[in-house]
């Protein structure tokens, strides 16, 4: 099964831990007192978070079918699936100031991030635009009129190229605040008022965003069904809405500004809503759509569209500002402190907002509690991992996570979006249902443990995601990574 | 409009690819001198050996593997439209069937230039063994039937219908053979020796143009090599002749629409041999090793001499069955087959001897003049091999084919030698030398046509509305021809790839195996 709504991957860039100089009895010495040159160091435990984003998108795409805990949430609601794209931004985000912690020549760090962006947007348009079919059908190719033009790697593009530019920017403005003498009552807030700017520009992000979700008038709408299967094929249906406001799936602003600008051809044709109980009474499971089922339940959606992915760019915004605290700060306590009071403030005001019935939690429109919610459990993540890998130094139980986060780009292409797969499929025997794939599938696990469920469940751990962190481990050894 | 990629005629509906390749951009050394000579060398001498201690890659090997590849996708993509320049459908030889011996004789002339120094056999052998059986891995998933090629969207083979011969299945096994005999057949007792001999004839033949005692320790050195050349080539005369080919049949799947309902059954059809030493396209030895050992199954399915004059009524290009058309006509048959290879094997072989050649010669006058001596030895044997009786056959590759195309490529590697290494006329072969430093990457995405299958897959409204068919059919329409269309397509295409190679060959990117 391809579910093309989940989360994927985050292209790799040189991280360089500042703050370790090669002994832990350094740490807390002031880095202008220094000047030898440092060693370079990548942060280990941004690689074991971003291969566990990878490993939790693989499991998601494979067993989010057979377990709905474990897939997306149809509409409002945030399951385990629903993590994985705002912990992918957050890493992103995370990666920029290390990345570009010295720029030497701003032209050509331009000219690389822009480089950066249209590998991405290629790669997301190839891989989820409807070109590859893999790794259900032996066929690819894709009607450019039907083109899918949103998806992950777009929108992680779009994320990157806005935080990274962001970042240049600013930069120069945050040496002046570095050089202040820290107090202790300032240094707490000391980050926040060396990149001011950057949060600004964060809230007229959420502003404009909230503006356009609350104030854009949706009209009455129609669509061509052009799904094959449905009784309703190629009839056209009207979808009545003339609301403004509204956040449920047909009459929301942010499905109506994507069938405006991308054009209702060139959006996801098998959204998340289909599970809805409204469409289907199998929910949260996919199943036939009910006799009563309103029109949109047949509807293209896109759950990568324009104006959530400008809210998606504030994931990446608390990503940025958790690689400022580990440039800036040089003691592991400071920066712990820093990160978890924030991821729990983070998560404590989403939940609030959800509860409270404000503002619900929903990734399909990436509202402002969804960012808060996922935005501080990927920073208490990322605390936790940090505190094991890199305080504790535990590098060796999270090697395979470590494998996979250095090759994300490899294992997201041919795991996640299933090319491996497809490619194995090619070889089969007398009937294309022989191959290797659906062998292992059906004889290793779901027939062992007597459970379609449980065997994809283990399969999916197994044999994908094991198999390509050992992938990983052995590209690793050979020094081969594919990078942007 | 830019013409990006490759195209194929109408006429071709399967695009499979059956073109050489040779996958070695190592870096290549002119033969040292031995550090303890006796003679003082005279100054003119001294120059020209000064000159060729350098280290450095012989420019014009890459020319001749560019050279080689664009003539490749040449008479792959046009051989539909101009059947002249297709292979022979049995019998002959065309510009096509050229192509395939150029490639194993550039692969037996580098391989003599990377293995004439090893430190350790048996690391240089199992390097070897590995760059040969990633060839073949590469040339099954290419060639066995899993991508679909030009007009078509799919892709997948069905194991027990995949063909296991094809182009880089054979080049791989010509190097690896190739290797071994450099690797371990040379007899290296004589290799100081031989730097006194060569040494020494050099200043001789500068005084005196006297040759008459050069190829005693040439002969030696290389003896064994020379034996098994002929002993693989007595070998494939043997059984090609001696072979008794009984009666054979196959399956062939018929549509049979006389009810109102078509139906789809098996057919077997019997061909009658019964016969020894026939060099016919049904009763030949060469079809009789491969059905016994591959399997019926695995044989290439739209062989060459469908193009026959008993086969098509368009001949020399393909088109319906004439009435009375022999069943064999629908057979299978592998133009990549075991017994051919043999001898595609010598080819090889015949390019190590040019290779040694370069090695051993000092000057560029010996050398041309050898290579010149061998070429036009290989042509008149070749002559004489077709007096004898033995046609000239690519399928089944004859021996007075190999000799001739080994002939003929010697007289190019000789010319462009000459021009690009002596005289140093570079600049117009430069675009041919790009693609010669990084041939397997050409020959993956253009002469197998990946390249073009992968972008056809961007469609508009109907699968034939992408920008390789358009391209191609606009050109048909300027040039009102289907014939010059589709030859200025495909000359776009070559300056696409050279230029494409050109820029990879200017960022450092080189595929190796």
């Amino acid at each position: 099964m391809d579910d093309g709504s989940s989360n994927k991957v985050v292209e790799d860039v040189a991280e360089e831990d500042p703050g370790r100089r090669g002994g832990p009895w350094r740490t807390d010495e002031a880095d202008a007192n220094e000047k030898a040159p440092r060693p370079s160091r990548r942060v280990a435990s941004l690689d074991v978070f971003r291969g566990l984003t990878v490993a939790l998108m693989i499991l998601v795409d494979g067993a989010g079918g057979e377990w709905p805990v474990i897939g997306h949430a149809p509409w409002n609601g945030c399951n385990l699936a629903d993590f994985v794209m705002p912990f992918f931004l957050f890493i992103v985000g995370m990666a920029v100031p290390l990345a570009l912690k010295r720029i030497p020549d701003r032209g050509r760090a331009v000219r690389r991030v822009v480089v950066r962006t249209l590998k991405l947007l290629f790669w997301g348009i190839l891989l989820q635009g409807g070109y590859s079919h893999a790794p259900d059908e032996l066929a690819y190719g894709v009607d450019m009129r039907h083109v899918r033009w949103g998806g992950i790697l777009q929108r992680i593009a779009l994320a990157y190229l806005v935080v990274a530019v962001l970042e240049m920017v600013t930069k120069d403005g945050a040496k002046v605040h570095q050089d202040q003498p820290p107090g202790s009552s300032g240094r707490f807030s000391r980050v926040f008022r060396m990149y001011l700017s950057q949060w600004i520009v964060a809230c007229c992000i959420l502003v404009v965003y909230l503006s356009l979700a609350y104030g854009v008038y949706v009209p009455d709408w129609e669509f061509r069904v052009r799904n094959a299967d449905s009784p309703d094929y190629g009839k056209v249906l009207t979808v009545r809405c003339g609301t403004r406001g509204a956040l449920d799936p047909p009459c929301n602003a942010v499905g109506y500004i994507d069938r405006r600008v991308l054009g209702i051809n060139h959006m996801y044709q098998k959204p998340a809503w289909r599970r809805h109980r409204a469409c289907t009474d199998d929910s949260p499971h996919e199943g036939p759509f009910r006799e009563d089922a309103p029109a949109w339940c047949v509807a293209p959606f896109e759950p990568e569209g324009i104006l959530s992915s400008l809210s998606a760019v504030l994931s990446t915004v608390v990503g940025v500002h958790y690689g400022h605290v580990l440039v800036h700060m040089k003691s592991h306590t400071d920066r712990l402190r820093q990160w978890v009071t924030m991821g729990v403030a983070l998560l404590v005001l989403g939940i609030i907002l959800h509860f409270s019935h404000a503002i619900p939690l929903n990734k399909q429109l990436y509202t402002f509690s969804y960012i808060c919610v996922t935005a501080g459990a990927a920073g208490v993540v990322f605390s936790a991992l940090y505190f094991l890998v890199d305080v504790v130094s535990l590098r060796y139980a999270f090697a395979p996570l470590r494998w996979v986060g250095m090759n994300a780009m490899l294992v997201y292409v041919m795991a996640a979006e299933g090319v491996f797969e497809g490619f194995l499929n090619g070889w089969y025997y007398e009937s294309t249902n022989n191959t290797l794939v659906y062998w292992v599938r059906k004889h290793v696990f779901v027939k062992v443990w007597h459970s379609t469920r449980v065997g994809i469940l283990l399969y999916v751990l197994f044999a994908q995601i094991l198999f390509w962190a050992l992938v990983s481990g052995v590209l690793h050894r050979a020094r081969l990574y594919w990078k942007l | 409009m830019d013409a990006t990629v490759v195209a194929i005629a109408d006429d071709h509906d399967d695009s499979d690819c059956r073109r050489p390749l040779l996958a070695q951009n190592e870096e290549i050394h002119l033969y040292t001198e031995p550090p303890n000579r006796q003679h003082p060398p005279l100054d003119a001498a001294a120059t020209q050996l000064e000159e060729q201690r350098k280290p450095e890659r012989v420019a014009s090997l890459d020319v001749f593997r560019g050279f080689t590849v664009a003539m490749m996708i040449l008479v792959d993509d046009a051989g539909g439209a101009w059947p002249g320049i297709n292979h022979a459908p049995w019998f002959g030889v065309t510009v096509a069937d050229f192509v395939m011996p150029a490639f194993l004789f550039i692969i037996g002339v580098s391989a003599a230039l990377v293995f004439k120094k090893m430190a350790n056999k048996t690391a240089a052998t199992k390097k070897a063994a590995i760059r040969a059986s990633k060839l073949f891995i590469l040339g099954v998933i290419l060639q066995g039937g899993y991508i679909h090629g030009r007009h078509k969207l799919t892709y997948g083979v069905d194991l027990d219908h995949i063909r296991w011969l094809g182009v880089l299945q054979r080049i791989a096994i010509g190097y690896f053979v190739a290797a071994m005999s450099e690797i371990w057949l040379v007899n290296n007792n004589l290799r100081i020796a031989i730097g006194y001999f060569v040494a020494a004839m050099s200043e001789i033949w500068l005084v005196n143009n006297n040759l008459v005692d050069s190829p005693v320790p040439f002969v030696k050195k290389y003896f064994i090599e020379w034996f098994m050349a002929i002993a693989i080539t007595v070998l494939y005369v043997a059984l090609v002749f001696g072979l008794y080919v009984a009666n054979w049949e196959f399956e062939i799947q018929t549509s049979n629409s006389t009810l109102s309902i078509p139906s789809n059954s098996i057919e077997t059809k019997m061909i009658q041999c019964g016969v020894r030493g026939s060099l016919g396209p049904p009763c030949n030895a060469v079809g009789l090793v491969d059905r016994v050992l591959l399997g019926e199954n695995h044989l290439y399915k739209n062989p060459v001499y469908k193009r026959t004059k008993e086969c098509s009524i368009n001949s020399p290009d393909y088109g319906p069955l004439p009435p009375n058309a022999p069943d064999w006509c629908l057979a299978p048959f592998d133009p990549e087959g075991l017994l051919s290879t043999l001898m595609a094997v010598v080819t090889c072989f015949v390019g190590l001897f040019f290779g040694h050649v370069l090695i051993h010669c000092k000057n560029h006058s010996q050398r041309m003049l050898i290579w010149l001596l061998a070429s036009v030895v290989l042509t008149i044997s070749a002559y004489l091999v077709l007096l004898l009786g033995m046609p000239f056959s690519k399928p089944l590759y004859t021996v007075n084919y190999m000799l001739l195309t080994g002939g003929v490529s010697g007289f190019l590697l000789l010319l462009l030698y000459y021009i690009v290494d002596v005289i140093h006329i570079k600049k117009p072969f430069v675009l041919f030398q790009w693609m010669g430093m990084n041939a397997l990457i050409v020959y993956v995405l253009a002469a197998c046509e990946l390249f073009p299958t992968l972008i056809q897959g961007f469609y508009w409204r109907s699968p034939e509305n992408n920008l390789v068919d358009v391209t191609e059919s606009l050109l048909q329409a300027i040039f009102q021809s289907k014939r010059w269309g589709t030859l200025v397509f495909v000359l776009l295409e070559i300056v696409f790839w050279c230029l494409a190679a050109g820029f990879l060959h200017m960022k450092g990117v080189y595929l190796k195996l």
